[in-house]
């Protein structure tokens, strides 16, 4: 490698990618297509092999004293980095959000969650807000189908995640989002609380189903792995045929994967 | 009033079958939402209002022992008394001592959720002396033996037919006949008056106790609660300690927040302030002023980790706002107060063992926090509840232990990825024809109303490791 | 241990709870004096923005909900215009419940001869009352009515329909404005201050807007100029 390469190389940043447990579970391509836009963004990415879940699961049921632990984990594993990107916004809260409060007034602890918390980011909202990421023209059109966008709650409210998928949906793939009633409602999925409370939950997708139907969506977007497969797999139970799909994958160009509620062999 | 919170689930699954119910609360979630954005949409400073009226309430609570000894000193200098109560039976048990000293046989009020709190009504009931609620969605309610289901509009779970067959049955109607929304306001208005003449006690609640003046504040639309202030030979208010404000002005100040978020109003028809009996030369008001001071472990929240819930100035925005509330309606909760403040409330009033499921009836949206006027943080309030629960030991010990397995599994990274790998693996068999899963044994109620969706059948990890590993073999 | 002692010992019960759980906040601000400091160094609350004419503010504002205004040129045309408003068109005798105001008083109500005033408090079957405002405040769009002789608490919400006589000066910007003017209006605090900005109304039956169920049924205020010349 030569001198200029290096240099290059330096000055791009490098993003520790949070991989999810549910994108590592259940859905491997979303991860791809994070890692592709962020480097079309101008990253280098690098995906620790010691991570595992933010332990958001625990902490939200009042498990504090494991949620601590895992906290700090994440934090040793992802302190090297520039930035922690995340292609969800609940966990990406959870970090910038919530680790601050877990690990508040726990001397040393506080501090690295709070610098943490500073460099954590929903990938739509890092690709525009930190790397202003844009394609001079559309990388390809996708604009032939209806797609809605179920704003998630904690990308929304926790992330501040509201412009950023929209615009860079209309600048990446030519996509307009022809919006629903009720797009900043909770789809009833809250983590445990899907399967805790399934009724009440069902009653919440079936309001966010009807929506998206009223819209005339063929697709559906959101940008957390969690929401989105209460959305499909309540779709499925129900019979009804709108996909749902992540961001990401739609971002980064790729409607030739089945849906989450795809259809089996 | 006793609290039937332990059969939340039940009732919420009630709820949800009910169409008329149902209907009511879309109305409500469309109708309200979108009057109090418009409301705060013309209001260019409203966050500025709200973190003062946040500021004023947070000076108020830490110096609670000042303005509640400055608000008695005030109210007994305009010749009014000031009872205190550590719980809802004494409060209970001094209302009716003023009732019995009065010798009344007849009491209007107007709407309390303090005296839904304590269970007023019955006490005074029981003692033999009528009890008539003037707030329309109260009587209404009062009639059909219910609680409230709302903290704003207690009677928004009828329908426009029930209230009519209500009065139907309540009610001498002879050969009229109730169509209208205007002929039933009509009918309770010619009702009410006759309450209101012949009252001998009058009962209110109070959104403000203002300190300096020895004052209470009441916001109505209907005015009913200015005829109890003022009709009757007794009022009497009854009010929780965290109801002071300093001022007349800081009360101008919460009015400024709470009216748009409530109602999406600029404000109410009528925002009053009354104390101190009829002044010489007055040709009316009452001839006894009384204020009665509620604790009932709002001391014991003062003291720790929920003091921002006695920010709450009861404007029920965040009923409006919770996916919850609007899907189950306010009986679900079992007791006085629902939605994300209830949630909070009544596992604090009424003990967590028969409430512990109300802070779990919360998909951690948000919203309710996001519409707060007064900034309380409710989700984290809620989750600090689960904690407690947890604590307890009244989490379902499959949860529990689940819950605490997953949590260490995830400090053993190579564990976890085995069992990933292995997991996803196993799910994608299972779907592989329907590509889902239409049952699972662990967390057995997500597949109660849902598919589990496929997954892809390797995990990122290992796909990952795979595609690094070819690259750099392919560079050497 | 009698009753008084029980009270006495419930009060101290909860201040002292009340004490300890606010001791050690950083807001506490634990002597009189600090109090004061503090109440010296407050800063004056934010407020709405009121456009510069008070009088079209208010106007416009109370009128977004259910009440009428009309603006008259001299108060000595107040007996006549209330014939017109309040008369049936028919040569009937228009009762008009009032307080005892002198200013109420000293208006031509000979100019009006149709107009039966009495000066008295409203009983439950008076039709129409007038009052007038100690003043209004323009941020909201709210009359503001003080208990006593000039006008009972009853007068203002046991009537069907209710007049409110404005003057033009009388109107000022916000509440804070009104409070202040209260304060200076006499040696202590009427026994009831109402804000009122509208007809009673309720949306207690499926969730329709209804005016009219306890007190006044119509509002109307009618503005005049504050120096009849």
């Amino acid at each position: 490698m030569t001198k200029k390469s290096d240099d290059q190389k330096n000055s791009k940043p490098l993003v520790g990618l949070f991989i999810t447990c549910l994108v590592d579970l259940m859905r491997p391509s979303v991860g791809f297509a994070t890692v592709e836009l962020l480097e079309q963004a101008g990253c280098r990415v690098e995906v620790p092999e010691e991570q595992t879940c933010c332990g958001k699961p625990g902490y939200n049921s009042g498990d504090l004293a494991n949620a601590r632990d895992v906290a700090k984990r994440v934090i040793e594993i992802f302190e090297p980095y520039d930035y922690v990107v995340v292609p969800s916004g609940s966990c990406a809260g959870m970090i910038s959000r919530h680790y601050p409060k877990l690990l508040a007034g726990i001397p040393r602890w506080e501090n690295r969650a709070e610098v943490l918390a500073e460099k954590c980011f929903e990938l739509t909202g890092f690709l525009t807000d930190v790397m202003g990421f844009t394609a001079p023209a559309p990388l390809s059109d996708l604009s032939g189908r209806t797609f809605t966008y179920h704003d998630t709650c904690t990308g929304l409210r926790e992330m501040r995640v509201k412009a950023q998928p929209r615009q860079l949906l209309r600048n990446l793939r030519n996509v307009e989002i022809t919006e629903m009633k009720g797009t900043e409602e909770c789809c009833g999925f809250g983590g445990t609380f899907a399967a805790k409370m399934p009724d009440i939950s069902r009653h919440m997708v079936d309001a966010k189903i009807r929506r998206a139907e009223d819209a005339g969506a063929q697709i559906i977007l959101g940008g957390d792995m969690g929401c989105l497969m209460n959305i499909a797999g309540r779709m499925k139970r129900l019979g009804k045929d709108i996909e749902v799909r992540h961001v990401a994958e739609v971002l980064a160009g790729r409607l030739d994967i089945p849906a989450i509620n795809g259809k089996g062999e | 009033m006793e609290s039937k919170s332990s059969e939340f689930l039940a009732r919420s699954s009630e709820a949800m079958r009910d169409e008329h119910l149902q209907s009511v609360l879309n109305k409500l979630r469309a109708g309200l939402e979108y009057k109090r954005k418009a409301a705060i949409l013309k209001i260019p400073n409203f966050e500025e209002l709200k973190e003062h009226a946040r500021a004023v309430k947070d000076h108020t609570l830490a110096n609670l022992d000042h303005y509640l000894e400055e608000f008695e000193s005030s109210v007994i200098e305009s010749g009014g008394h000031v009872h205190w109560a550590r719980t809802s039976a004494d409060l209970n048990r001094i209302a009716l001592e003023i009732c019995q000293k009065a010798g009344a046989l007849r009491v209007t009020k107007s709407k309390s959720m303090i005296a839904e709190e304590t269970g007023l009504n019955t006490v005074l009931e029981e003692a033999g002396i009528e009890v008539t609620e003037t707030d329309l969605g109260e009587y209404i309610i009062q009639l059909a033996e219910e609680p409230p289901s709302h903290i704003i509009g207690p009677a928004i779970h009828k329908t426009k037919q029930q209230v009519i067959d209500l009065f139907k049955n309540h009610h001498d109607l002879g050969e009229r006949e109730l169509e209208s929304v205007k002929s039933i306001v009509d009918e309770a208005r010619k009702v009410l008056r006759d309450k209101f003449c012949n009252a001998d006690v009058g009962i209110t609640g109070a959104n403000f106790l203002v300190a300096e003046t020895g004052r209470i504040g009441l916001v109505t639309n209907e005015g009913n609660g200015d005829l109890t202030a003022t009709l009757p030979r007794v009022h009497i208010a009854v009010a929780s300690i965290e109801k002071v404000v300093p001022t007349p002005e800081d009360a101008s100040a919460l009015l400024r927040v709470l009216v748009p978020s409530a109602t999406g109003q600029p404000i109410t028809s009528y925002v009053s302030f009354f104390g101190g009996p009829r002044k010489q030369g007055d040709p009316d008001g009452p001839e006894e002023f009384h204020v009665i001071l509620l604790d009932n472990n709002r001391t014991d929240m003062l003291a720790g980790e929920f003091r921002d819930m006695l920010r709450c100035i009861r404007c029920a925005t965040c009923l409006n706002h919770c996916p919850v509330y609007t899907s189950v309606g306010g009986h679900a909760y079992g007791w006085v107060y629902p939605g994300p403040m209830g949630s909070v409330l009544t596992p604090l009033m009424t003990g967590m063992g028969k409430a512990h499921l109300l802070p779990n009836a919360c998909s951690s949206c948000g919203r309710c926090e996001e519409v707060c006027p007064m900034g309380v943080p409710l989700p984290d309030m809620l989750r600090q509840l689960r904690t407690i629960e947890r604590e307890q030991g009244l989490t379902p010990a499959g949860w529990r232990w689940g819950l605490t397995a997953f949590m260490k599994l995830l400090q053993h990274p190579r564990i976890y990825h085995l069992g990933a790998r292995w997991t996803t693996a196993a799910l994608k068999r299972m779907g592989k024809k329907r590509g889902s899963i239409a049952s699972i044994p662990v967390g057995s109620g997500w597949t109660k109303v849902r598919e589990l969706p496929s997954p892809e059948g390797r995990t990122f990890q290992d796909l990952w490791r795979q595609k690094n590993r070819k690259g750099a073999s392919g560079n050497e | 241990m009698n009753e008084q002692d029980v009270r006495k010992q419930d009060r101290e019960k909860i201040l002292g709870g009340v004490r300890s759980a606010v001791r050690k906040d950083p807001g506490h601000l634990a002597s009189v004096e600090d109090l004061a400091k503090y109440w010296k160094s407050r800063p004056s609350a934010p407020r709405p923005p009121v456009g510069d004419d008070l009088v079209e503010t208010f106007s416009s504002r109370i009128q977004e909900f259910a009440s009428t205004v009309v603006r008259l040129d001299s108060l000595e045309a107040v007996p006549r215009y209330i014939a017109e408003y309040a008369g049936t068109g028919e040569d009937e005798n228009i009762t008009l419940v009032t307080g005892e105001d002198p200013r109420l008083e000293n208006l031509p109500w000979d100019t009006a001869p149709e107009i039966r005033r009495e000066v008295r408090k409203a009983e439950r079957t008076d039709n129409i009352g007038l009052s007038q405002a100690f003043c209004a405040v323009a941020e909201s769009g709210s009359i503001v009515l003080l208990s006593g002789k000039a006008d009972p608490t009853s007068n203002d919400f046991l009537v069907d329909r209710h007049i409110i006589l404005l003057a033009e000066d009388d109107i000022v910007p916000y509440h804070e404005d009104a409070w202040k003017r209260i304060r200076e209006a006499g040696s202590s605090m009427p026994r009831a201050v109402n804000f009122i900005s509208g007809p009673s109304s309720t949306g207690d039956v499926d969730l329709t807007l209804q005016v009219g169920v306890h007190g006044p049924r119509t509002l109307h205020v009618v503005i005049v100029p504050s120096n009849p010349s």
